[in-house]
């Protein structure tokens, strides 16, 4: 995580601070409480948006990471770290037409970036535009002669286009450049496949199943070309036997996923019916099949809560904030379930964190203050019930709460 | 300038009426097609549109799509020549029932007059032509409604007993009472579903028994072993075994080519053959598909379109395996963005090189605002042959071509023998357009197959003709192909400067191999089958 020094109030500063602290100490979970209190403090503070989206994003949380990357965009549209990681966010989840905007943007930032002329090249061939594609690869490596994502990109550009003669020296050089690299043997692979030269084709694609395209069922694809043009049909079979296996297995995963969403779905009209237990039956199913869903775990956890089985509600609301961690609702659900399950302390600890990262909602203060006068701790609770009733002055209970606690 | 917009001339009203609802059901996105038949036997083409029906936004307790106003019948128009034709729907009976889908055009008792089979969703028809200018519904006799939701459809005669069979294409695994809701909130932003969001369904093969009867034979020959999710369908002998093959073209789904072993059954080879996926592995949308030798290498290549993004596909035959090469044919650059459906090689400028038109048109009706650069309504494309490498000439190909419509199918033929083939167009809730070809200089030949011992269409004979210069073409007889429609069943070829054709051969489903010498060009040539 690379943050310049900037300027910020000192009470918001402070937080982000503490947050940057717990990042090189590497407690990640920490730091996000510290720095989503800090863009609490100052909502305009990009760096720390900035800050939460790298930690998201390391921790394989493209959704979140992404969230608060456009945000940092909203109040700083030109901001480079920001742009680049959107983009690239939106490319990994091949969502090209939102990577656009945002790296013509990032082009015009920084001319002379050429892993910038790149993306943006990249996202004009998926989108056929062919012309500004080839201008954008070309841009890149004069910038960088040896740029090796240029150089394959334009190569396979060139090559699908039909002009080997110029596409098989860029792969070949960025097979050169990056021997290692799977990606370069596998495009040069398949453009040799389309000119019919099978021999080397097949090497290159062996190589590229060595290097990590192991797993790729379109490395397969191409071998079993590469194997039919050279008559070898067992080899051809078995290349294809593997493409077929690979292909099955993302199929399946996606699959799962709107299998997963099926069963959202009808967890939602049991949920309109009233029927509780169909509806947890239905999420537990989905989260099988979607296991790394912070949102369906805490809507498991809200349900099983509903139906006071806490124990259960406990371990959906920890497992999303395993997930999530900065986010306030689902330390406010476990503060919940344990405040219902009489663990006061821990009740307390998972409020007060909800608290901290969500200052503005009288039901958390409330809750921390429910459970602040269970423990008799009363002047704490009562300054936790004051605060609910300035959120939420026309919340009865909460008024109610700080009357009793007021006059014991 | 090759065309004009022969569709006012034409005085036909028809216009397919999709009935769109808030419900965005799927079927609503899909048109459909056209047939070019010679339905009253006076040796002029002509046309046969298949409409949809009326629904409603909740169709779970409805008894169907209807079809009962005059708005939602299919529609015959007959050819009264000149460029214009009449409405005999009514006189022919063939308004239909449910929502309309695809056209079959086949004689299917070889009696000289074709039959007209129509695919629908929740039940298909098959009409006789009695031969008075009235077609008789004889579905329940002959025992073809199906059932489901059946696309493509076109006649084959697979097992060259002389009956043609029929095949069917069957889409998703869909009705209205199990339509989702996808896209974003509200109505505007509400989308039709992909269909990764339903099962495929296996696909109908029926084997003529003769006199238009029928039997259901998909699980025996294989062909239920493999679901799909089928929008087009072609037919062509694609391993040249004398035997025809079926090519289904699916959306989002690997394509498939069900290979004929000759005994009845089939086998489904696309993956192993190299036609299932894009040159990278990936499936691709199949809509509309056809089944030419576009290189005049005497082996049918394979055409099918996709939707934007995609680019479409034409796989060359290399005698054994299909190989990807939209790349180097220039058909990849020029159809990335475009959305195709309705397709069919044929040689629009008689040059002697199988050229491709597709109509265009994308699914989503509000595109333009999830996807700025793409549209809904598209131009259709010509894309000209030169020597097996296609440029795009929709620009200057005359007027038809500069406005963009819906398009969805699309049948072939020369409507007005001149020897320049026409194309009719239909499109999604507005009216037909018709791609009249206006005559070139070059010589052409039209062959009318006229089967004795095999079928009386000829339909799955080959046809190779060898011009003065050397030059060998090769044709294959059939109405289908495409997406939804059916074509003139005749065989056209462009033949250049020549005034002759030195050598035709047919070789006939029967087996028999039958040639001519020294055939005159710019003639519509009766190919008689001998009878042994």
């Amino acid at each position: 995580m690379a943050l310049a020094l900037f300027q910020v109030a000192p009470e918001c500063g402070k937080s982000f601070a503490a947050g940057l602290e717990q990042y090189h100490n590497k407690d990640f979970r920490q730091a996000l409480i510290a720095f989503r209190a800090a863009v609490q403090c100052d909502p305009t503070l990009v760096q720390a948006h900035l800050a939460i989206a790298d930690i998201y994003a390391e921790r394989g949380n493209g959704g979140e990471a992404l969230a608060a990357l456009l945000q940092a965009l909203q109040i700083d549209p030109k901001n480079v770290l920001a742009l680049r990681a959107a983009s690239n966010l939106y490319l990994d989840s091949g969502l090209h037409i939102k990577a656009l905007p945002l790296l013509e943007v990032l082009v015009t930032a920084t001319p002379n970036s050429p892993d910038a002329h790149a993306d943006l090249a990249a996202v004009y061939a998926a989108g056929g535009n062919r012309e500004g594609a080839e201008k954008e690869f070309r841009r890149a490596l004069e910038l960088q002669p040896d740029y090796f994502p240029a150089l394959a990109g334009l190569g396979n550009l060139l090559a699908r286009a039909g002009e080997d003669a110029t596409a098989l020296p860029l792969l070949r050089k960025a097979t050169q450049l990056q021997p290692k690299a799977y990606q370069g043997h596998f495009l040069l692979g398949s453009a040799l496949n389309r000119l019919g030269q099978f021999p080397e084709a097949q090497t290159e694609l062996e190589l590229a199943s060595r290097l990590g395209g192991e797993s790729e069922p379109q490395v397969f694809y191409q071998l079993a070309r590469a194997w039919g043009g050279l008559g070898k049909a067992t080899e051809r079979r078995a290349a294809l036997a593997r493409f077929s296996e690979l292909t099955k297995k993302e199929k399946d995963s996606a699959e799962l996923q709107r299998k997963a969403a099926a069963l959202i779905d009808e967890a939602r009209g049991f949920l309109e019916a009233g029927e509780l237990a169909k509806a947890a039956e239905r999420l537990e199913l989905a989260r099988e099949a979607s296991p790394g869903d912070a949102t369906l775990l805490f809507r498991l956890a809200g349900l099983n809560f509903d139906m006071q089985h806490y124990d259960v509600a406990r371990e959906y609301a920890s497992a999303a904030i395993s997930i999530s961690p900065s986010t306030w609702l689902y330390h406010y659900l476990l503060g919940l379930i344990e405040k219902s399950s009489n663990r006061l302390g821990d009740a307390k600890a998972s409020l007060e964190i909800a608290a901290k990262l969500q200052p503005t909602e009288g039901p958390v203060f409330n809750a921390l203050g429910e459970v602040l006068i269970a423990q008799g701790e009363l002047q704490a609770a009562v300054a936790a019930f004051d605060k609910a009733v300035r959120l939420s002055p026309t919340e009865t209970l909460f008024r109610q709460n700080l009357d009793a606690a007021r006059h014991p | 300038m090759a065309f004009v917009d022969g569709t006012a001339a034409s005085k036909i009203g028809f216009i397919f009426n999709a009935s769109k609802t808030p419900a965005k059901y799927l079927i609503e996105t899909m048109g459909g097609g056209v047939a070019m038949l010679d339905a009253d036997g006076d040796g002029r083409l002509d046309l046969f549109f298949v409409n949809g029906a009326g629904l409603k936004s909740d169709m779970r307790n409805s008894r169907g799509a209807d079809k009962s106003s005059p708005e939602y019948w299919n529609r015959l128009y007959r050819n009264e020549g000149g460029g214009a034709f009449t409405d005999v729907t009514e006189k022919a009976g063939v308004q239909g029932r449910g929502y309309g889908q695809g056209v079959a055009v086949g004689d299917c008792d070889n009696d000289g007059r074709p039959d007209l089979f129509v695919s629908a969703l929740d039940g298909n028809m098959l009409y006789r032509n009695q031969g008075d200018g009235v077609f008789a519904d004889i579905t329940s006799a002959a025992g073809v409604a199906g059932g489901g939701w059946s696309t493509s459809a076109g006649f084959i005669d697979y097992d060259l007993d002389g009956n043609l069979d029929l095949f069917v294409a069957r889409y998703l695994d869909w009705d209205f009472g199990r339509n989702k809701r996808c896209g974003g909130q509200g109505t505007v932003l509400r989308a039709y579903c992909h269909p990764n969001e339903y099962r495929p369904v296996t696909h109908l093969l029926y084997r003529g028994l003769g006199g238009c009867r029928f039997q259901d034979v998909s699980e025996e020959s294989g062909i239920a072993k493999s679901p799909g999710k089928g929008l087009g369908v072609a037919f062509s002998d694609v391993d040249g075994d004398g035997w025809p093959d079926i090519f289904v073209a699916n959306d989002s789904f690997p394509q498939q080519l069900f290979r004929n072993l000759r005994d009845g059954k089939f086998e489904q080879v696309a993956l192993s053959m190299g036609a299932a996926y894009d040159e990278d592995g990936k499936v691709f949308a199949g809509m509309g598909v056809d089944l030419a030798d576009y290189d005049n290498d005497g082996l049918p290549d394979v055409f099918v379109n996709a939707l934007a993004n995609q680019g479409y596909a034409l796989f060359r035959n290399s005698g054994g395996l299909l190989d990807y090469v939209s790349g180097p044919s220039g058909v990849g650059a020029a159809t990335k963005l475009h959305s195709g459906w309705g397709t069919r090689f044929f040689d629009y400028d008689n040059d002697g090189w199988k050229d491709l038109f597709v109509a265009q048109g994308h699914v989503m009706d509000n595109i333009e605002l999830t996807q700025p650069g793409m549209r809904y309504k598209e131009r259709a494309l010509l894309l000209h042959n030169v020597r097996g490498k296609f440029t795009d000439v929709s620009a200057s190909a005359g007027t038809p071509f500069l406005t963009a419509m819906v398009g969805r199918g699309a049948a072939f033929g020369d409507i007005n023998d001149d020897g320049a083939v026409d194309v009719v167009v239909s499109a999604n809730g507005a009216a037909p357009r018709i791609f009249q070809n206006t005559a070139t200089r070059n010589s052409w030949l039209l062959i009318d197959p006229v089967g004795t011992k095999s079928n009386r269409d000829g339909i799955g004979a080959s046809v190779r003709i060898v011009t003065a210069s050397g030059a060998e073409q090769f044709g294959f007889v059939s109405t289908s192909g495409g997406y939804l429609s059916a074509h003139d069943r005749r065989v056209h070829f462009g033949l250049g400067h020549e005034r002759e054709v030195k050598l035709l051969e047919i070789r006939w489903p029967s087996g028999i191999v039958q040639s001519w010498k020294n055939v005159a060009a710019n003639q519509i040539f009766v190919a008689k089958e001998a009878t042994q």
